[in-house]
This record gives C-alpha cells, structure tokens and sequence, in this order.
C-alpha cells in the first residue's frame, strides 16, 4: 500500500515510488519548525537558520521524491545535518558560543533529570542549557513539538488536545513518552 | 516498579517545567515557514547572502575566473584565428579558419591536472578518451542526442590531504580507472581514513570500516566487467555502461563529457548533477539487503549523496552570473562555428580585461603558442589571488591541424597545471590491470559473490561477533 501523495512506477526490476510535490510540501511543513529549531540551536544564529531552511526547501524538492514517505523526516534532518556540517566546514572554525555535544554531561544530566530536583542555579549554566537543547531539538518532530508546547509554550494539555484532534488521556500519554525519549535520549551516547 | 516509574517521570516533569521557563527556545513566525519556500525573497540580512554567495567555498571573482579559464580555451581560438588571418575581411577568414577548427577530426583527447595544491591538499588527475573513429568538435558539441561512443576511457588520480587537516588528516586516496570492450576494472588504495569520524562514533560501524579501510589501504582492483550482471541481479541496472559525448546539458561546460549509463544507473561529471544524488538513494536501497556491510556501504552512499545534494542546492542558489551566461553562450557559439562578429570582438574584450599580458610565438616545429599572463585579481580576497596570481594560460596552434593543446598553467600553492590535448590513442599500458596484480595487488571479481565473502571476511567476522 502506497502512502498518499505518491505513486509506484515499476522500473530496472524494482518499484520506485515518487513523492509528489504536495506530499513532499505537507511533510515539509508539518516537520519545518522542528527542523528550524535543530538547525538554529546548531548555529546560533536566525538569519543563518534560516539561509539553511531555504537550502533544505530547494534539496527536498529535488532530491527527496525518491524516499520513502515514512523516511522522510529522518532523510531531512540528516540533509540538515551535513548542510551544517558544509557550513562550518566552509567557515573552518565554528564560533565559541555555538553548543557542542558534550557526551558525558548530558548522560548525567538525563540521570539526573528523573532522580532529582534539578537546582536553578545549575539550570543557569550554559553547558547545561546547551545540553538540554541539543537534546530537545533532536528529537522526533512530533514529540519535539509535544515538549514546546507543553513545556516552553505552557500550553494546556486540554488545548494541545484540541489542536492535534486526540484526547486529553492521549495527549498525557505522550507527553510521558516524550519524556522518556529525551531522558533516553541525554543518556545514549552520541547525539550525533 | 511502576510506583519508582511514576516518581521518576514527575520529577522530570517538574523539571522541564522549570527548563520550559529558563531556555529560549528557537520558534519560527508563519511569516518565515513561508520564506524558506520562497527561496527568490531577498528580505534576508547581508550576512545570510554573503554566505550563499560564496557557495561551494569560492567567492564570485573566483568562479568568474574558473568560468574563464574553461572559456578561454574557446577564447583563444577566436584570437588564433585573428592572428592567423589577413588584415582584410578578417572576421570571414576568421569564421572560416573556426570552422576548419570545428571540423577537424581527432581520435581522442587527453585531459590532466598535476601538481595541484590548494589549502594543503595536493591532487593530481587525467583522463583520457579514444574514439574508434576520428571526430571533431562538431559532434562533441553537437545538439543532437545521438551519443559519440568511445572504444577506451582512462582515468587516474591522487588526493592527499596534509598531516594537519582537520578532518582527515593524512587522508590519501589513489583510483585508476580503465573501460574498453570487454575489460572494465577499477584500481583503488585509500589510507589515513578518519575512521572515527565516519563511523559517527558507533563502534560496530567502527569496526567494520576499519577492516573494510584495511583492505582499501593495501589497494584492491575490482573487475568492473561483472558489474552489470551483478547490480542485473540486485535489479538496480538493466541497460549498458557507455561514454556519452553528447553535449548532455545546456549548462554543461561547452564540449565537457559525460560518462553515464544508458538506463537506470546514471553517473555524470557534467550533465544534470543531481542524477547522481537519486542514482546513489537507488543503489543503496538496493543494498540494505545485503547483510552489515551492505548496510555500511548503503549509509555511506546516503551520506554522500546528501552532500552532493547540499552542493547541488547552494550551486542552484547561487546562479550563474549574468557574466558567465554570456560568457558560456560565446564559448559554446565557438566551439560550434556559429560565433557571430560581435560575440568574437566581446571575447577579445573580455580577455583584455583580464590579461595584462598576450603575445604570440613561433616554435621551430611550425607550432605557434599563444601566451596569456597577468591575469587581472581585482576583486579576489588574499587566498584567490595566490592561487591565480601567477597563472598563464598557453595555446599550441599549428596551422592547417589546428589548435593542438590548451594549458592552464602555475595556479595553486604549487605549480599546478591544466591540460587539454588532442591524442591519437591510449598507450595500452594504461589500459591493462596487470600492472596491479603482478605487485600482488588483490583483485575482487564481483561477479563471484563467494569470492567478496571471503575478500572480505574478517569483516562479518568482525560484527557477527557483536
């Protein structure tokens, strides 16, 4: 069964299945914000984060008809990824202030986050702030839009439920499982 | 169990909460989810623009001078031809002399680069063609879709990376490449591969690139003439593997050639580059079937084809110039004959713009050689004008054979050289693996699927044990 959006041509012996461009536009957008996020915690700078976006726009549109629907988003984040990457490499140094994944601190702070009460002061601290957000816009668009709502927008859980069309019961369902990505996520090793 | 669940899950809820109201969390406006789609909106700041001017790590001067430099080949025959003619109704003598150019027929062409070296890393590479009938520029250049198969193709080069690069330092990858009827094989040694850094900090994907790069790094020939029946099984080719010297694009540097299959595989050096990016999602779907270093290879091939996307993107973004438009159309007008008056007296304005130095020699031989020297820099920041700065560009002409070679020459760090030349044939030599293999080069048979499991070996060995 073919996602929506897309079409199979059988070619050289194998199915290649087509995105079409509204298909590829709504994944686009339904994943955009989160993708911005990712990028610009990456290069601490909007104007730049946005430079990117548009560079993401144009690959997706000629280079994403050929992955799969389901694919799509983690095809996406890894073009983000090396169009990072490409840039820093272009610049040949990346400036002081941007996070850089430290992968000790952020297993730690993913134990601590469930075990203890996380004390402002340490909150304040800039490589745990860096940690925290390397790790939040990292995750899934979906769970990762669920956490900014919720905790950074302070979105009710009720109006989340409007918005996504689910129940309130489903909404705190995720929540707790998008907690339980982002501690598995601080203390995996290697975000990326 | 649950109980300790619960209380860990509160405490992390109490903690975002107090980390939702302490971080800034990035969010974009409507207004800019709708610009990222509209990549012509120029409401960008100056900084975000210089950056994609500067695409591809070349600022504009630099791409305008590379764009030169391809054209001034077709330049110089424009002034070949001016110099070569009577005073009197030059521009017919001219026109007639650049067809006689057009259709002088050659059975191969040599293309080389040596001794270059930019930013620490040295390169060296040539490629050469042989048609089993001679041709002329016209059916390079020529339109019509009907490719010009060659009998021979060969290719060879070296990257070395210095000891001090940031990302692979000490990095050295050799290929050779031969293609004739019947006999396909590919030549490949890389060393000082950053292992750790392709791995992505995985240790079993560590593991199996490390004895994949032990293999690589004492060299391996693979017989190529199987690839067909292999990738036929895999159901990822189905046509032939030619030399397409069809002029394959119209953005494509004028009389540039392509190696590409003819069927579902595409491989090409000028025609539409993003084909590469899809052929290369192609084979590695194809491959995540194969077992972990089929897995291994199809992430590698992903990654790869990301960048050559992200290339491909910032090279669409950044445009061509109203410059190198006109510049490709009189290059491409020449190469073809159909140079008007006023397209050839523009070129020779535009070399004067560009060259403080042109003078003509006689050799003994009957050769006559164009030189053009002092390249104009303006505009280039301090490491630009090193690598132009010193460049001269040299034209072989005899009269009635024609033009007999194009040389770029003293660009770089070191003296590196670009090179165009007409051949007769391929020394044989080159063609042949044997080379190889009487140094105890290994050579994988792909069409031996027993014998790239035991080639390879202490690879599976390596992650069955995981």
């Amino acid at each position: 069964m073919l996602a929506s959006g897309s079409a199979a041509i059988p070619a050289a012996g194998c199915e290649i299945v087509i995105i079409d461009s509204h298909a590829l536009e709504r994944a686009f957008d339904r994943c955009s914000s989160a993708l911005y996020r990712y990028i610009a915690v990456r290069v601490g700078d909007p104007h730049l984060a946005d430079d990117l976006m548009q560079q993401l726009w144009v690959q997706t549109t000629t280079g994403a008809r050929h992955v799969p629907l389901d694919q799509l988003e983690y095809w996406m984040r890894v073009v983000a990824r090396n169009l990072i990457r490409s840039y820093w490499r272009q610049q040949k140094r990346r400036p002081t202030h941007i996070p850089v994944h430290d992968e000790r601190l952020a297993a730690h702070l993913g134990e601590r986050l469930a075990s203890e009460e996380i004390p402002a002061a340490e909150l304040e601290r800039q490589e745990i702030r860096d940690q925290l957000l390397l790790a939040i816009t990292n995750l899934a668009s979906d769970e990762q839009e669920l956490i900014v709502a919720y905790y950074f927008e302070e979105q009710s859980q009720t109006a989340i439920a409007a918005k996504l069309g689910i129940s309130e019961r489903a909404v705190e369902g995720r929540l707790y499982r998008a907690r339980q990505t982002l501690r598995d996520a601080l203390r995996s090793a290697g975000e990326e | 169990m649950a109980a300790q669940h619960d209380h860990d899950d509160r405490l992390a809820d109490q903690n975002l909460r107090r980390i939702g109201k302490l971080l800034d969390m990035p969010q974009p406006t409507a207004r800019q989810r709708q610009q990222w789609k509209s990549p012509s909106s120029d409401s960008r700041p100056d900084q975000a623009h210089q950056h994609r001017l500067r695409a591809g790590g070349l600022s504009v001067q630099a791409r305008r001078f590379i764009t030169f430099s391809v054209s001034a080949v077709a330049a110089a025959l424009a002034l070949v031809a001016f110099i070569f003619v009577p005073p009197t109704g030059s521009t017919v003598e001219a026109a007639t002399i650049l067809r006689s150019l057009r259709e002088a027929t050659h059975n191969g062409f040599k293309l080389e680069l040596s001794n270059v070296r930019v930013e620490g890393v040295a390169a060296d590479f040539r490629m050469l063609i042989r048609f089993p009938q001679p041709i002329n520029l016209a059916q390079i250049a020529s339109d019509d879709d009907t490719p010009v198969e060659p009998d021979a193709f060969f290719m060879d080069g070296t990257v070395r990376l210095p000891l001090d690069h940031e990302d692979a330092p000490g990095l050295n990858v050799e290929l050779a490449m031969a293609m004739r009827e019947g006999d396909q094989w590919v030549f490949t040694r890389v060393q000082n591969v950053p292992v750790e850094e392709l791995a992505d900090q995985d240790p079993q994907a560590q593991r199996v690139i490390e004895a994949v790069m032990k293999r690589l790094g004492d060299g391996m020939v693979v017989d190529l003439t199987g690839l067909e029946d292999l990738l036929g099984q895999a159901g990822l080719f189905d046509g032939d593997v030619s030399v397409d010297v069809s002029k394959p694009d119209k953005n494509a540097t004028p009389g540039a050639v392509s190696i590409k299959t003819t069927q579902s595989v595409k491989v090409s050096a000028a025609s539409a580059p993003s084909d590469a990016g899809a052929t290369m999602r192609d084979i590695s779907g194809g491959l995540l079937g194969l077992g972990p270093i089929g897995e291994e290879i199809s992430k590698a091939l992903e990654e790869a084809a990301d960048e050559i996307e992200t290339e491909i993107a910032k090279e669409i973004e950044a445009g061509e110039t109203e410059w190198e438009k006109r510049i490709s159309e009189v290059a491409e007008a020449i190469f073809t004959g159909r140079a008007t008056q006023a397209q050839l007296e523009s070129l020779i304005a535009e070399i004067e713009k560009f060259a403080g130095h042109a003078a003509v020699t006689q050799g003994s031989d009957g050769v006559w050689t164009l030189s053009v020297s002092e390249f104009d820099t303006t505009g280039m920041d301090d490491e630009e004008r090193k690598l132009f700065e010193r460049a001269t560009l040299a034209i072989r002409y005899r009269e009635v054979e024609g033009v007999l070679s194009a040389e770029l020459a003293n660009f770089g760090e070191a003296d590196g050289r670009l090179t165009f030349e007409f051949i007769d044939g391929i020394d044989e030599k080159l063609l042949d693996r044997t080379r190889y293999l009487d140094r105890g080069v290994p050579m994988l048979d792909l069409r031996n699927p027993w014998q790239i499991m035991t080639f390879f070996g202490d690879v599976f060995t390596t992650t069955d044990e995981d």
